[in-house]
């Protein structure tokens, strides 16, 4: 905790797991054992003990969208995310505080330097006290001897001390066993004491009292170290009890009201028999409750601890973003939306690519935010305008009254959803692809061609990085209205990969080009029995591409005169994907007369005896394929080969066996 | 102690308690097999058997929380909602008080056939099996959404799969074994009175 606000997470989400737990105790009181009402308390200190927020995970509650909500308001700061690196305070100052969110962080810190100081001092007074006892008497001590032994539990030295209301244990690693001098020390009560010591319970006093320090302004965690004090007390009675048989039980319970009136010590590192009038109320009653408890009870006690750790312990990630609208007002719209934005990081970099297409398709900018680089936050919240502007152009869709500009002068299509063409593994773990989305109108477009596979798109390429454990989106380049041609084999209006080899008067050419989708979800927009379904514009910001799938396109050109066309009778290649080292793959004849065809192992032929120059120009298509599909796999599975093994044809004849190798410049 | 007849008549409400508890049919949104119904049943089964095993009576509270939960979440359905998931911290005590219920209830249950039915033993420990199975099923489809991710979502499927058709099976069997329980008691108990305000056997 290096600030307020990673204070502020920190408690407020221990806060959380702590209600819930108070609420269950309660709840079990009467039903489960003290030794399950004190273990409950270990999943509090885990809680604790474990940095909030982390893996962007909260328990129970949003607290971290709580806590940046906050943050924004009063600060203005769009630009930071609150993260917990250590659940202890750790100063860290640049030079003298300057805002009011380092003053507080100041004042807290100086609170847990005070309590921290309180205790230890009287922890020291207390082992000055014990060091100015005198050793047990002989009786003395051969009673504690013959308990420990009767019981099989440790001894350690033991001193009289004037004034001392009661007998406890001070020290953990160097434990002492201080009783009050000049009165009699009942057997129980040693046995009480002598537990404390075997189970080493003044090591859990001194972390309860750490953790009173560290949350020091939080009453709710005081309340529950009251509580896990007196919990291990009831413990430890339950223990002596479990001991004890007949009267000596009847006893015990009389020593115990004998004390209720007693003042204690409370110093960190000590346990001691008598914790206060009400609190040794509250361990009479669980004593009175101690034969009650239902038995065979231990694996209901184990799986509901289980049951309660899975959302205290492990936590979930927000997986629904606030757009804006509901109840709050408008002036706290954006503050709350960005805050959600922050707090629902992109997860993966499909769920990166997802929030950016939807954030393209829906103006949404929140959907923006939620892909975005943390330093361009305070500009997007800067540009967010409200959807009742007027000035929404091109506002076909939009998911959220915080409207944003993509860059995209174009209506886009929702229902064609989007795809991501070309998408790879670069560099430092990042990936690159071209975002495609429909488009609908748009004053760049010309006239539609109107032919079959014809679609106007507008594709924009994108990188996604992993900063800080959220995907982002960068965008390349501005978006381009391009006139799709989608078939079968790809879409050859936009970029590919291009392997070429020059064979005579011939190029060969191969376009291999990869498309991914996400998971597309539905909605009904419509009653039964009229359905209609619309494509689903809710960000999965931990998404995967589902969908995989690579094209191949396979071109002879003739390069050669116009004259000598006449002698070109067919034109035949076979080919396959060849990895630099492998042995040559073995290739098919590519038939006769006009035939195409492919392989599930990418393999690919083609032969055509027809040719028609005036609408192909000197190109001849071969035909082409693909594969791939849904479920499980990355689409970058797909990336392209190494280079492709080919023989070509020419009149039936067999003229070359040729190595198409890409083509320089990348995507072309 | 409890007569032999009043014992029954706990005994069948909370088989058919459960029934309500492990089956559903909706119309629309709305359950016509209300949850509620069933602890509403086991409440009123508690009551009646609350003599003869002290430990019941501790479920009480438990058992109303649960009603007036599924009360609501039924009323909710009406109106095409739901509570669960309203308040994720809620849901968690819920959960944690359902598990509980469930687990000493059988436990009692089963404690009963053993003590009052002299072929009870196997009936007994079918209940205890069948107690033990549903608490360690409920508590791993509790846990599973914190899980680590499986090597698939096609292997984390099946195993969801495997673990629903489980807990149906599981579910079945505890009704057998508890219509069981209540038959071996009718065998044993004096005629059914005539239903009276209170209700009755004849009733149920």
């Amino acid at each position: 905790m290096s600030d307020i606000w990673s204070f502020l997470l920190q408690t407020l989400t221990a806060s959380g797991a702590a209600a819930v737990l108070l609420a269950v105790k309660a709840m079990l009181r009467d039903k489960l054992s003290p030794r399950w009402q004190f273990a409950a308390w270990g999943m509090l200190a885990l809680v604790l003990a474990v940095p909030a927020g982390l893996g962007g995970r909260y328990a129970l509650l949003n607290w971290p969208l709580a806590v940046e909500f906050l943050r924004s308001l009063l600060t203005e700061e769009f630009g930071v995310l609150t993260r917990v690196s250590a659940p202890v305070p750790l100063p860290q100052f640049a030079g003298p505080p300057r805002t009011g969110a380092e003053w507080a962080y100041i004042v807290y810190l100086a609170g847990t330097v005070f309590f921290l100081g309180r205790y230890a001092v009287s922890y020291l007074r207390l082992r000055l006290a014990l060091r100015r006892g005198t050793p047990a008497g002989e009786a003395r001590a051969a009673l504690i001897r013959e308990t420990a032994e009767r019981y099989g539990l440790p001894v350690c030295p033991a001193v009289e001390v004037e004034g001392l209301p009661s007998a406890f244990i001070c020290g953990v690693l160097r434990p002492v066993l201080a009783l009050p001098a000049g009165e009699e020390t009942d057997e129980k009560v040693l046995l009480h004491e002598l537990l404390h010591l075997r189970h080493r319970d003044a090591a859990w006093g001194l972390l309860i009292c750490l953790l009173r320090c560290v949350h020091w302004c939080n009453p709710l965690l005081w309340y529950c170290a009251d509580l896990a004090g007196n919990d291990l007390e009831s413990l430890c009675d339950q223990r002596a009890l479990e001991r004890l048989e007949g009267e000596d039980r009847r006893d015990y319970g009389r020593i115990l009201l004998s004390m209720a009136n007693e003042k204690y010590a409370r110093a960190p590192g000590t346990s001691s028999m008598a914790n206060g009038g009400k609190n040794i109320r509250r361990r009479i009653e669980a004593i009175a409750r101690f034969k009650r408890y239902p038995s065979g009870m231990a694996l209901a006690s184990v799986c509901v601890a289980l049951v309660l750790a899975g959302p205290c312990l492990v936590g979930t990630r927000a997986q629904s973003v606030y757009t804006g609208g509901g109840p709050l007002p408008q002036r706290l719209r954006a503050y709350a939306a960005m805050a959600s934005a922050r707090t629902t990081p992109c997860t993966t970099y499909a769920g990166a690519f997802d929030a950016y297409a939807k954030a393209v398709l829906s103006q949404c900018g929140i959907f923006r935010a939620m892909c975005a680089p943390l330093s361009e936050q305070d500009t997007l919240a800067a540009e967010l305008r409200p959807a009742a502007d007027g000035n929404n152009l091109y506002y076909h869709f939009a998911a959220s009254s915080l409207l944003w500009s993509s860059g995209l002068e174009a209506e886009a299509d929702p229902q064609y959803g989007y795809r991501i063409y070309n998408l790879r593994p670069v560099e430092n773990g990042a990936y690159e692809g071209l975002l495609a989305v429909g488009v609908e109108w748009s004053p760049l477009l010309g006239q539609w061609d109107g032919t079959v596979h014809s679609r106007y798109l507008a594709a924009q390429p994108l990188r996604a990085e992993n900063q800080g454990g959220r995907w982002v989106i960068l965008p390349l380049g501005d978006f381009q209205v391009v006139q799709g041609d989608e078939r079968t084999t790809g879409n050859l209006g936009l970029p590919a990969w291009v392997y070429e080899a020059q064979c005579g008067d011939f190029t060969l050419r191969m376009r291999y080009q990869t498309v991914a989708y996400a998971e597309v979800k539905s909605v009904r927009t419509g009653a039964f029995p009229t359905n209609a379904w619309t494509f689903d514009i809710t960000p999965q910001p931990s998404g995967q591409f589902i969908n995989g799938y690579y094209s191949t396109d396979l071109t002879a050109v003739y390069k050669g005169a116009p004259a000598d066309r006449d002698s070109i009778r067919s034109v035949g290649v076979s080919c396959a994907p060849w990895s630099f080292g492998d042995q040559r793959p073995e290739l098919r004849s590519p038939g006769t007369g006009y035939s195409t065809g492919s392989s599930s192992d990418g393999g690919e032929w083609g032969t055509t005896d027809t040719f028609n120059w005036a609408m192909h120009g000197n190109e001849i298509p071969l035909g082409g394929g693909g594969g791939g599909g849904s479920g499980g796999s990355e689409p970058w599975e797909y990336l392209p080969p190494d280079c492709y093994a080919a023989d070509f044809y020419l009149n039936g004849e067999k003229i070359g066996e040729l190595t198409l190798l890409p083509v320089e410049g990348g995507l072309q | 102690m409890t007569d032999r007849q009043t014992m029954y008549e706990g005994l069948s409400r909370t088989a058919w308690g459960y029934l309500f508890l492990c089956v559903d049919f909706n119309l629309g949104n709305v359950s016509i097999l209300p949850r509620f119904a069933g602890w509403l049943l086991f409440l009123s089964a508690i009551e009646k058997l609350k003599e003869e095993r002290r430990d019941l009576a501790l479920l009480q509270p438990l058992g109303v929380l649960m009603a007036l939960w599924t009360g609501a979440d039924w009323l909710a359905s009406w109106a095409g909602r739901d509570v669960d998931g309203l308040f994720p911290p809620l849901d968690l005590v819920i959960a944690a008080a359902q598990l509980y219920f469930l687990f000493q209830f059988l436990t009692d249950l089963a404690a009963l056939a053993e003590t009052y039915h002299p072929e009870g033993r196997l009936l007994s420990r079918q209940i205890l099996l069948c107690r033990t199975v549903q608490t360690v099923l409920v508590t791993l489809f509790s846990l599973a959404p914190y899980l680590p991710a499986g090597p698939s979502n096609d292997v984390t499927g099946v195993a969801v799969l495997i673990l629903a058709a489980g807990y149906c099976i599981l579910g079945l069997w505890l009704m057998i074994s508890l219509f069981s329980l209540r038959r071996a008691f009718q065998d044993a108990a004096p005629p059914p009175l005539p239903p009276g305000p209170g209700g009755g056997a004849g009733e149920i």
